[in-house]
């Protein structure tokens, strides 16, 4: 049996994911030193608005993770895809980095834009924090249970179902909303200046990469810890 | 022709293993099959398939031709007698109702348990028995609805002897024999040799089989009366008020605390709604009572395969969740129905949710080590958006 | 707060939860790395003997 070293492994995933670092570290620089200021009518904290360059792209690479996980969900359930089972324990990982990220930093600009951190008329924030609850679920469910068919389809069906929580919050978000017509604060929508746009373009291909990145490095590790399990299974048998 | 028993190209994984690779038997009425073999072979996953326990990758499960369960998810529940290698009964539950529960019809128990050594226990709690005594309970839970029936049923039994003494193993060979005789279809998993000697066709699992004759045992009939509705939730709700110990007693602190902090004398709108409301809330969000009991012995796997609904006690859940909203309703602004009547079905309805996704966890290996309460922050909106309603 | 303090949480609590990611994913891999080398250990131990 050839032995095996993790640091001797292919190692796309983490390159991959250091590249989407290096990207958001620019993004950060960018957003910060490069940007231009917004206008102090159109913003009540224009310096906060700043958070807006790692807080979309975040929400965007949690919407990748989270239709990944999804996808990955339903695979295992119905085709009992070991791929898919990976590519499930990988995007609740994601899902809930990218998605803690989004929701830590939509509440921040909450407080600092709104005078609240929380906003029950807005759809996208509540979808997220349940979402990203969900993912929180499934990472730490995982880890408490030992690996097998019960365990993977107890939490890919929780991974399905919980999608079902998308519209369901869409419905109670925007019944609260018809209740309580506010102002409708000003996020991404609008015209955007050209240079920011640039700055939020790279952002989200910088959070994209590293997403994938992570993905790919976390679909890896689930396949050896899998073949591990598998061999050491193997040498207990040679044992008896 | 297919058996009483019917397990067909069955494929079972658990765990990381396949267990069962497309493997069939069928226990015909009057047949006593018993499944032998080392442990962790995959004599339980026979029997825990054939009664509709375990999801299917293939085949299917059919008890008296009707469905049990097939690989596209589909599930039955026609009559059978169970037992299981745990007891899967609760603690709470008392000896005489779990008997009758089981059979679903009333009948002369005292007779059936003076058989079993245990008519002196038919009123006591099943947690006061000694192991012996409460293995003959699920015993004869799992025996009584072929006893009380003319036509035949299937019976399905793992290692129905582990912590019976001689005597009784003697009296359940005996008993098996005499069920065999009045056409009923048996399923055993045991190492014991008293039920193999008493066995039609013993199956050294999975594929070496040996056919014996058997001399044909006698059948009496236990006469049965009225058909019975178990409503066991609500039961061991009312015994061990598990309700008011877990939900009742968040609820009221809730109302408590709200209490100590704001002047109730002092609150309108929504504040005042949602303060009326929160402890019902509260109370829901503790899940289903009977939820944490039936966890004992594995008590809600053998009930799963009575009732499509896991047990539950919702209307005390009505009531208790009405009385705190009727409690938090009179201390603020005094009697208001439509308030009370919210409370009672938003809990309720609370508390079905969280008990549903407990349900949904059963299948793990160690079911009480999720945080199932984080799927529950979702809760909130539809509270939020009655108490906005109501104060409208 | 002003608006500079909020930018600076925000962008900390996320450089926390990007750090904190990482480390799981390399956590994993050093887990990994050490269940391997004790069975190729113990399999050269059983071939050896």
């Amino acid at each position: 049996m050839s032995a095996m070293r993790a640091s001797d492994m292919n190692i796309k995933g983490e390159v991959v994911a250091m590249l989407g670092f290096a990207g958001a570290a620019v993004t950060l620089w960018l957003g910060m030193m490069w940007a231009p200021s917004v206008s102090i009518s159109a913003f009540k904290a224009p310096d906060a608005q700043r958070i807006f360059y790692w807080h979309v792209p975040s929400a965007w690479a949690a919407m990748i993770a989270f239709g990944l996980l999804f996808i990955g969900s339903i695979y295992w359930f119905f085709k009992r895809s070991d791929w898919a089972w990976r590519l499930h324990v990988a995007s609740s990982e994601a899902g809930l980095a990218t998605g803690l990220m989004c929701v830590w930093s939509g509440c921040i600009w909450g407080a600092a834009e709104w005078g609240v951190p929380w906003d029950w008329t807005d759809v996208r924030l509540n979808t997220f924090a349940i979402l990203t609850l969900l993912s929180l679920y499934l990472v730490m469910g995982r880890r408490s249970q030992p690996d097998g068919v019960e365990t993977r389809d107890t939490f890919a069906a929780f991974g399905m179902f919980g999608f079902a929580l998308v519209p369901l919050t869409y419905i109670a978000t925007r019944l609260w909303q018809i209740r309580h017509p506010g102002p409708v604060v000003a996020t991404s929508e609008g015209s955007l200046n050209s240079d920011m746009s640039i700055v939020l373009f790279l952002g989200a291909i910088s959070f994209t990469t590293l997403t994938v990145g992570y993905v790919m490095a976390g679909m890896r590790l689930t396949k050896l810890e899998m073949r591990l399990e598998e061999l050491q299974g193997q040498y207990e048998e040679r044992m008896k | 022709m297919m058996g009483i028993i019917d397990l067909s190209e069955a494929t079972v994984l658990r765990g990381r293993s396949k267990v069962l690779d497309k493997w069939s038997i069928s226990v015909n009425s009057g047949e006593i099959v018993c499944l032998a073999g080392e442990n962790g072979c995959g004599k339980s996953t026979v029997i825990e398939t054939a009664s509709g326990l375990i999801p299917l990758e293939n085949g299917s499960a059919t008890i008296s031709e009707q469905l049990v369960r097939d690989s596209e998810g589909r599930r039955g529940r026609p009559n059978f007698g169970l037992c299981l290698q745990d007891d899967c009964v609760m603690g709470d539950e008392i000896v005489g109702e779990r008997i009758l529960d089981a059979a679903g019809f009333d009948f002369d128990v005292q007779g059936l348990l003076k058989n079993w050594g245990l008519d002196h226990r038919i009123h006591d709690r099943v947690a006061m028995l000694s192991g012996g005594q409460r293995r003959k309970v699920a015993l004869l839970s799992g025996l009584v609805p072929a006893m009380i029936s003319e036509t035949p049923v299937a019976v399905l039994l793992d290692e129905p002897d582990s912590g019976l003494d001689d005597d009784s193993i003697k009296n359940l060979a005996d008993t098996l024999r005499n069920l065999a005789a009045g056409g009923h279809a048996i399923l055993v998993s045991s190492h014991d040799s008293r039920i193999i000697e008493v066995s039609h066709r013993v199956i050294r699992f999975p594929f070496e089989e040996e056919k014996f004759d058997q001399e044909k045992g006698k059948f009496t009939l236990i006469g049965k009366g009225n058909p019975r509705k178990s409503n066991v939730g609500h039961r061991l709700n009312q015994r061990t008020l598990s309700g008011l110990a877990n939900n009742g007693i968040a609820g009221l602190l809730t109302l408590g605390a709200m209490l100590a902090l704001l002047d109730p004398t002092q609150l309108e709108g929504r504040i005042l709604t949602a303060f009326i409301l929160a402890p019902a809330l509260t109370a829901g969000l503790c899940g289903n009572p009977i939820h944490r009991l039936s966890l004992e012995n594995r008590a809600y796997a053998w009930w799963s395969t009575k009732s499509a609904i896991p047990q539950n006690a919702i209307i005390h859940s009505l009531i208790l969740c009405g009385g705190l909203t009727f409690l938090a309703s009179m201390i603020t602004s005094g009697f208001n129905w439509q308030l009370i009547l919210s409370g009672a079905i938003l809990g309720a309805a609370t508390e079905a949710v969280v008990g549903l996704l407990s349900n949904a966890t059963l299948r793990l290996a160690r079911p009480n080590a999720v945080m199932i309460r984080l799927l529950t922050p979702i809760l909130i909106l539809p509270w939020a958006l009655v108490v906005d309603t109501l104060t409208a | 707060m002003s608006g500079q303090t909020y930018l600076t949480v925000a962008y900390l609590g996320m450089i926390g939860a990007l750090a904190l990611w990482t480390w799981t994913v390399f956590a994993r891999s050093k887990t990994l790395q050490n269940k391997i080398d004790s069975l190729e250990k113990a399999l050269a131990r059983d071939e050896s003997e």
